[in-house]
């Protein structure tokens, strides 16, 4: 038990040719290096979605200038709010489906403008940080369609009003 | 031993002899004879085969040998260079599929009960929530992280990248202080941690 023998004659009452290797310690290696990688495996895949803020930002309380002509989504605690200018401005309530509108939307007015790289997020101050990032995450994924290999900070620019 | 008693034991024709005599005779029962002249009985039935089964098993070590190999390899290709950004205690980011690498930065860490730069603390998340003024030591740490930044990195330009790695149910107000502190330092761009995987839909999200 605990070795391989390579069998490979030996009669004739010669001296035989047969040799055992010791499996034991190349086991332990093996189970000891198991044991560390699993330790030191990382199983939670991180990654950063980017948004630039504008340079000595102005106070909380100051009222920010809107771009003009630029795709902006405002993020409200009851809805999310996707348009160019407030007279084109579409809503979507909460709700199952929004997401999917929020993605229905954003694609249509990406393909009404391929050469359209930046999108203005306006949360609101009682939106949770959680449905700030489902919203960038569903920029991420309208402009990465047809991409095989995306680099989302090539694709589309996040900016805070 | 008596002629008699020889006469008796050897008899010389086994036709008519009756079948418990004939042990003695040159004939015997067919069976094994290997190893019948060893003395002791337990060895004799050891070597003779006769024995209960051996208590030695042999273990076939080749499919064992190649499981092994074979998780060592699973777990060195996952080994790779996957950074990972520590996360303190109660704070749960964020999970959604579509996220960029991460970049090395200063790590801002926002959840409900404190404020942390690179994982000493900034700030108490309710302190800055009264105040409508800047967070200094905040700002301070960052522009002397700014100050250093072409020291440790001579090739590369300053492009104010900074990690926010923010529990899910922060609220936005907090966070934008915060943010607003990094963008007086020269911070602009925000770098949100997440974890990659499917989104949690949870029930206080979707009331938002």
């Amino acid at each position: 038990m605990g070795g391989v023998s390579t069998d490979s004659g030996g009669k004739g009452g010669r001296k035989s040719v047969d040799q055992q290797v010791n499996m034991v310690p190349f086991i332990d290696l093996l189970i000891s290096l198991i044991a560390f990688l699993l330790m030191t495996a990382v199983w939670v895949q991180s990654g950063t979605l980017e948004a630039q803020q504008p340079a000595g930002a102005p106070s909380a309380d100051s009222t920010p200038q809107e771009p003009v002509e630029q795709l902006k989504i405002f993020v409200r605690p009851n809805e999310i709010a996707v348009g160019m200018s407030q007279a084109d401005t579409h809503n979507i309530a909460n709700g199952p489906q929004q997401w999917d509108q929020l993605r229905a939307k954003l694609r249509e007015k990406r393909n009404a403008n391929r050469q359209q790289r930046e999108v203005w997020v306006s949360p609101d101050s009682a939106v949770n940080y959680n449905t700030i990032v489902r919203v960038m995450d569903v920029v991420y994924e309208i402009w990465a369609e047809g991409q095989s290999n995306p680099d989302f900070r090539e694709l589309v620019t996040i900016r805070f009003l | 031993m008596s002629s008699d008693a020889a006469k008796h034991s050897h008899p010389k024709h086994m036709i008519g002899t009756p079948l418990k005599a004939r042990n003695s005779t040159p004939i015997h029962q067919p069976g094994k004879r290997l190893m019948h002249s060893i003395a002791l009985r337990f060895v004799q039935k050891k070597v003779g085969g006769h024995g209960s089964k051996s208590v030695n098993a042999d273990l076939n070590l080749t499919s064992m040998i190649d499981y092994l190999m074979i998780v060592v390899v699973f777990l060195l290709s996952n080994f790779g260079t996957a950074q990972q950004v520590t996360s303190q205690q109660g704070l749960e980011v964020p999970t959604v599929p579509h996220a960029a690498a991460l970049r090395s930065a200063p790590i801002v860490s926002i959840s409900a009960q404190t404020i942390l730069l690179d994982g000493q603390r900034i700030a108490n998340p309710a302190e800055v929530m009264a105040s409508t003024d800047r967070i200094d030591r905040l700002f301070e740490r960052l522009q002397d992280a700014k100050r250093t930044y072409p020291v440790l990195h001579p090739n590369e330009p300053f492009r104010g990248e900074i990690v926010f790695q923010i529990d899910r149910n922060t609220r936005w107000d907090l966070i934008k202080r915060v943010a607003q502190t990094c963008a007086l330092a020269g911070y602009v761009a925000l770098n949100f941690a997440v974890a990659k995987g499917n989104p949690i839909d949870t029930a206080a999200e979707g009331a938002r």
